[in-house]
């Protein structure tokens, strides 16, 4: 007996003896392919990540998790530089507005709104709009739903200013509307919203029932030069917006009348923390259950309004005061807070792969979920089911 | 109509001042001139050209991201990517409308005014990332605003590839 057979032999014995062991397990069954589908309506703690793909912007995305579980749930791919979702508000269907060219990076640019079902996360329909919806690093006031989710209000730029409108029901462009001067859509009513113009002031806007736009009132200069708003605010009520200046000073807009109005002044800071400053790219979130506004805090000068915060500051909107500081586990450019009654304060810095998870009452840090790309913007949680 | 009038203003007066219509006169006679001189081969080499240098005056890095033109700048710098703070990579084209800034010299202590115009038609050259912030603006006022693509106003479309810091001049 050579050594070969004797290692063979050995190597036989070896693989009879598992398999002798093994013998009693049933077989593997042949198996079919699916695709999985999700909860037709978004949980209170589903939560969307904007990832615009900053370095590769022809692969924009956004990523849906659950993040109770840490799951990733699925995505979705929006073309060129992918802008915010706007969610209906029974959080079981979605759209977002797209630019795509005919031959990647060139030929004719198409813009398109799609609409998505939250159970598939498939289409369910698209309305080509015209091909100058605004872009840039994701806000979510670029284009919203009307508050019934009846139609759809996209902010153009070319540079001369419009609002393109698509009645969501009949899966159709209605038409584009010029607001010289003025740009981005908050809704107050559902068939009202105003925008934000150049000179700081406030332009309403109303909506027929045929989707017609017309520009109504404008308000006088609310807000200073040196000091303007910054257009990421958050709505405290149907009719009510928070903007935060750049000297963290809050003012909060009243737009149920004719003419939006500022309702309360206050600010984010006293004099023992003149020397913080709110920043970012999604630098606020309100809590509406709780009153309590988030904001994303950092030290720094006037020109950091885009900085990452290292802590959360939580305000009584009512009171206007701050009842929490939550120190971050690392620095955040974006923060959201779900909607529900144990709700959970989300966070992302963009550069960084990950969502990072926090209680939002106590500020102890659930967890992270890493993986995701290194462009991550906006955060969008579940909203409120009716 | 105020207010478009003055954006119109702020934005026609950047736009005038780099790519006018005297500029594309200015390239098409150079074109005209071109087609009736016979090329000789040496005129054909001559015919590369490199990326804009920096002032000879000037101090500091145009590949970082703490020269002193950079001071509202928001993007990928293109002299990183195959062009300078002063001219577009090749086969990209430059925004004819833009944001400006306006940023301390440190060598004569004096503010000029920047044009950060975008260079587009490629997807991002993804190198020397640069966001510096000062007296940048909402992008409700847009010709202080950095967030925005500005390659809209290309022949090329809204690709962004990178992001130039031209000199305009002193600002008064």
């Amino acid at each position: 007996m050579n050594i070969w057979r004797i290692a063979a032999s050995a190597a036989l014995a070896a693989a009879i003896v598992p398999a002798a062991a093994l013998a009693q397990t049933e077989e593997l069954k042949s198996e079919e392919m699916y695709q999985v589908e999700l909860a037709d309506q978004m949980r209170p703690h589903w939560v969307w990540v904007n990832d615009v793909s900053f370095t590769r912007p022809l692969d924009g995305r956004a990523y849906l998790l659950d993040a109770d579980s840490g799951q990733f749930l699925g995505m979705v791919s929006g073309g060129y530089a992918q802008g915010p979702l706007q969610i209906t508000r029974d959080g079981k269907r979605f759209s977002m507005v797209s630019t795509y060219y005919s031959r990647g990076t060139r030929g004719e640019r198409t813009d398109v709104a799609t609409f998505y079902d939250i159970k598939t996360l498939d289409q369910t329909g698209e309305v080509v709009i015209p091909p100058k919806h605004f872009i840039s690093l994701p806000i979510l006031s670029t284009a919203r739903l009307s508050d019934d989710d009846r139609f759809l209000l996209v902010y153009n730029f070319t540079p001369e200013q419009s609002v393109s409108v698509v009645d969501v029901a009949a899966g159709k462009l209605i038409g584009e509307t010029a607001t010289p001067g003025c740009a981005l859509v908050y809704p107050v009513a559902p068939r009202r919203f105003f925008m934000q113009c150049s000179d700081s002031a406030l332009q309403a806007v109303s909506i027929s029932e045929a989707g017609a736009l017309s520009l109504d009132a404008t308000t006088t200069k609310l807000f200073s030069d040196d000091d303007p708003a910054n257009e990421k605010p958050v709505r405290i009520t149907p009719a009510e917006w928070l903007f935060i200046t750049r000297d963290s000073e809050v003012r909060i807009v009243d737009g149920s009348g004719a003419v939006p109005k500022v309702k309360a002044k206050w600010s984010l800071l006293d004099k023992d923390t003149a020397e913080w400053r709110i920043g970012g790219l999604q630098p606020s979130a309100y809590h509406a259950r709780s009153g309590r506004l988030y904001t994303l805090m950092h030290v720094g000068d006037r020109d950091t309004h885009k900085d990452p915060g290292t802590e959360v500051w939580v305000y009584d909107v009512a009171a206007g005061k701050r009842v929490q500081r939550i120190k971050l586990d690392g620095p955040a450019t974006a923060l959201a807070v779900s909607e529900d009654a144990e709700p959970l304060l989300y966070t992302v810095m963009f550069g960084v792969d990950e969502l990072a998870v926090y209680d939002a009452r106590d500020g102890t840090k659930r967890r992270g979920i890493t993986g995701l790309g290194n462009s991550l913007s906006v955060i969008q949680p579940a909203p409120v089911a009716p | 109509m105020n207010r478009l009038d003055r954006i119109t203003e702020a934005l026609a007066r950047s736009a005038a001042r780099r790519l006018s219509r005297r500029s594309f006169f200015g390239r098409l006679g150079a074109a005209m001139t071109v087609a009736t001189v016979p090329l000789l081969p040496v005129s054909r080499a001559a015919a590369e050209r490199g990326p804009q240098p920096p002032q000879p005056q000037e101090k500091g890095d145009p590949a970082n991201c703490d020269y002193w033109r950079y001071c509202a700048i928001d993007g990928f710098l293109c002299s990183c990517c195959g062009g300078s703070m002063s001219s577009c990579p090749p086969g990209t084209e430059p925004s004819p409308i833009t944001w400006v800034g306006t940023c301390r010299n440190p060598v004569d202590n004096k503010d000029y005014v920047i044009s950060y115009n975008d260079c587009c038609g490629k997807s991002a050259c993804g190198r020397c990332e640069c966001n510096r912030n000062e007296r940048d603006t909402p992008v409700y006022q847009p010709a202080g605003s950095n967030d925005i693509n500005w390659c809209l106003g290309t022949q090329s479309g809204v690709v962004y590839n990178c992001s130039t810091a031209v000199v305009l001049g002193a600002a008064s």
